[in-house]
């Protein structure tokens, strides 16, 4: 479909997820680098995107809190004695 | 790890627990309307896991397989509870910004160092409230992806979908919370 020709802005945009995850056939991929040569807008496009996941990436929130993992804990014991006591 | 839990060992079991479950919370989340049926979900897991361990054989990874667990619970959860429609699910970020193929307008780079600037829980907040307006499908895959870090094939196997599909939902999502931040970071003024 894309064969050697050049990608417009639209297609290689829609192309940049596949991209990013190294899934496109190696012409495809060439097109698309050959398109990021030339284009700064979708360069700048694709290094949002690439920031776009690194911050969704950061968004984690910190430790758990002691008495959440203290519950879980009590949940793991009850548990194990259930089932050791049913084995 | 797996042995260690088998031989009903706490300390790996409090591991384990710190390592995923934020995450299991926040998947849980995707699926459920409220937090604390997220929490609920994400504990029934833990039940689960522990229960289920002595039959791990190991085809997965255990936290693939911790996962499995979540979201056959969050399903079972979910589709118990009234659904609230997601108003958005339609729209599309990048509509009337090309012209003959071409970007209309030059594409205005961020703010050097906004990344950096961001603080931890500010940063968390504008995560949530973007993800919050993704259709639910989307936001447990960038989820699944982004946030925490599965593989494609993982996280086709989880939600039951193709590598076709789950690429198109990643592609929707990520496009419109680039859309959502540049809202907030774009440097320069817009018309």
């Amino acid at each position: 479909m894309f064969g050697t020709r050049n990608l417009d802005c639209e297609h290689a945009v829609a192309l940049f997820t596949d991209y990013l995850d190294g899934a496109l056939p190696p012409r495809r991929r060439a097109a698309v680098d050959r398109h990021l040569a030339d284009c700064p807008n979708c360069g700048a496009y694709l290094d949002q995107l690439r920031a776009t996941v690194r911050l969704v990436g950061r968004a984690r929130p910190g430790d758990l809190p002691d008495e959440t993992v203290e519950g879980l804990l009590e949940v793991f014991r009850r548990v194990r004695d259930e089932e050791a006591g049913s084995a | 790890m797996v042995e260690r839990l088998r031989a009903g060992d706490e300390a790996a079991f409090a591991e384990l627990v710190r390592t995923y479950h934020p995450g299991l919370v926040r998947l849980a989340a995707t699926f459920v309307p409220s937090p604390a049926m997220a929490e609920e979900v994400a504990q029934e897991t833990w039940v689960g896991v522990v229960r289920g361990i002595g039959r791990f054989e190991g085809r997965s990874s255990l936290k693939t397989w911790i996962y499995t667990i979540l979201v056959n619970r969050a399903r079972t959860a979910g589709a118990r509870e009234p659904r609230t429609v997601s108003l958005s699910a339609g729209d599309d970020p990048l509509e009337g910004r090309f012209t003959g193929g071409s970007w209309a307008e030059p594409v205005t780079a961020w703010d050097e160092g906004i990344e950096d600037r961001l603080d931890a829980p500010e940063l968390a907040e504008r995560v949530r409230a973007a993800m919050a307006s993704l259709p639910e499908v989307q936001r447990q895959v960038v989820t699944l992806r982004d946030v925490e870090g599965l593989s494609s094939g993982e996280v086709c196997e989880l939600l039951g979908l193709t590598e076709g599909n789950q690429r198109v939902l990643l592609h929707r999502a990520r496009t419109k919370l680039r859309a959502l931040f540049d809202d907030e970071f774009s440097k320069g003024d817009r018309a």
